[in-house]
């Protein structure tokens, strides 16, 4: 009897064993149970630590931690579409480090906004000023910079004029969360490195979600995607261009008259 | 030629082609015709409603405007977005409000601007609401107003809203001014919007998808990702048979 004809035969001394055994030998299905053991115990291991490795992944988005006993004189506030603030409840967060420091605010703006220009909203750093002022901060603590079009890298310049010229400040740049780390590189690459050290970021934190647990809030999860894109983008292109500007008049004129008049 | 000069061989190939793809990805053409996908606007027609999109205060209303003032819409439709903080933290208007003064200053009468009261989280909320709009009001048809690119994933959440009411709808995109849409990859907001819509719009077609498309999606998606593994237990059993044959000769 050949192995051929009865492949159960291979233990049967003096027979050499099949080619079908030996693909499926008992070597070869523990190797291969192994694996797939091996493989179960990953997707086990990666799903009780994902707390772990999902928080790990945030980390580096987030900003340094403040230098030991940073204490800054000027809190900078950047409004990158000149309409609105960076991150969520950024005022109280204002106030609560005005109040702590003793620190004016610095606001600067990134490009016009349109909706500013046409009179529907005040300039955005008297909304700032009228704002604090409620909160009990004289509007002259708010400094709003002369306006520079640009991006933050252009905003970071003027701020590196600006603190030649003073001296004694310290910068404390308030930041989106999980933008902190791509702010901190545009000023590492923007300003010399003795002015540098003047300036620290502060990650304003969004209350529609728990930053330790971004994963668990949509919210989380779209700020974590947008922090990857921008400072991926940073770190390709850390000076991008100047966006196209538009009127008024030039968006209003975008669509041609309907022939036969109005409906 | 031996194992080793093979796999160095495929390996070799595989980092070429690679680069070939990377290269092909990275040439302007490629890259605006990513962007271009993404943009199914129209130019417009006479309608009853223009609807405004929320997230664009700084350019869709401008165009909302505009094609009231040029006649081609009677009414102009804007949804509700509630406050993110609370009232007394809150130091800008809602964003709904921002955008009726806006209309209001480009000369838009105040009885031409309707408000679709909700709690409008996302782009699929807005099109909800314009589903029931659509239902009280059977013969009208509408404009959606967004940025062009931003016009895909609209489209798709009309068409899977509304069904066969979905031809009511066009698209007209909006001029965006926070980057060139020809040099996206430039610009921090073209890379970002460009990205997030194709992740978006991912993430839609799971999410949002009706339960037959998910079903035969989910199906598909199995097959695709079973046939290599398919292929490896093939390759494995038919490398284990030679090796027995080799053993056994």
């Amino acid at each position: 009897m050949t192995g051929d004809e009865c492949p159960e035969s291979t233990d049967t001394p003096g027979v050499t064993p099949s080619p079908v055994a030996m693909a499926r030998s008992p070597v070869r299905v523990f190797h291969s149970r192994a694996k797939i053991a091996l493989l179960v115990l990953v997707a086990i291991l990666a799903i009780a630590t994902h707390v772990y490795w999902l928080r790990w992944a945030a980390a580096p988005l987030r900003a340094r931690s403040l230098p030991k006993g940073f204490s800054p004189t000027l809190i900078w506030l950047h409004s990158g579409d000149g309409h609105s603030l960076p991150g969520q409840d950024t005022l109280n967060i204002l106030v609560e480090l005005q109040h702590r420091h003793g620190a004016k605010i610095l606001f600067t703006v990134g490009r016009p906004s349109r909706v500013v220009a046409l009179g529907a909203l005040p300039c955005m750093d008297e909304v700032v000023r009228q704002a604090v002022a409620r909160k009990g901060i004289p509007p002259e603590n708010v400094i709003g910079a002369p306006y520079r079009r640009g991006q933050l890298w252009d905003a970071a310049e003027w701020l590196q004029e600006y603190l030649k010229k003073h001296r004694g400040d310290r910068v404390l740049f308030l930041s989106e969360t999980f933008a902190g780390a791509a702010a901190e590189r545009v000023f590492d690459r923007a300003m010399a490195p003795d002015i540098r050290e003047r300036v620290a970021v502060f990650e304003v934190p969004d209350r529609r979600f728990d930053v330790r647990y971004w994963w668990r809030s949509r919210t989380g999860v779209k700020a974590i995607m947008s922090g990857y894109l921008f400072g991926t983008h940073g770190l390709v292109v850390p000076r991008p261009p100047d966006p196209p500007e538009f009127t008024v008049r030039e968006l209003l004129d975008r669509f041609p008259p309907r022939v036969g008049g109005a409906p | 030629m031996s194992t080793v000069g093979r796999k160095i061989w495929l390996y070799g190939l595989a980092a070429l082609l690679t680069v070939l793809v990377l290269f092909i990805l990275a040439r302007p053409q490629t890259l605006r015709a990513i962007a271009q996908f993404l943009d199914v606007g129209e130019p417009p027609r006479r309608a009853d409603y223009a609807m405004i999109l929320g997230g664009g205060v700084e350019t869709r209303p401008f165009a909302a405007a505009s094609l009231l003032h040029h006649g081609w819409v009677n009414h102009i439709l804007i949804s509700e977005l509630p406050l993110l903080e609370g009232p007394n933290e809150a130091i800008l208007p809602a964003e709904h409000d921002l955008t009726r003064k806006i209309l209001l200053m480009l000369g838009v009468p105040e009885e031409s601007i309707i408000l679709l009261p909700g709690n409008h989280a996302s782009t699929f909320d807005e099109i909800v609401s314009l589903r029931d709009f659509l239902r009280d009001h059977p013969r009208a048809t509408v404009l959606v107003v967004t940025d062009a690119l931003h016009t895909r994933r609209t489209a798709w959440s009309v068409r899977r809203v509304l069904g066969p009411d979905a031809k009511r709808a066009r698209f007209v995109s909006a001029v965006g001014d926070s980057f060139d849409p020809q040099r996206w990859w430039l610009y921090p907001d073209g890379f970002f919007f460009v990205i997030s819509e194709y992740l978006k719009l991912a993430f839609y077609c799971v999410r949002y998808a009706d339960r037959t498309t998910l079903v035969a999606g989910g199906f598909l998606l199995a097959v695709v990702a079973a046939l290599p593994l398919a292929f490896v237990i093939a390759r494995s059993r038919r490398r284990g048979m030679a090796e027995g044959t080799a053993r056994h000769a």
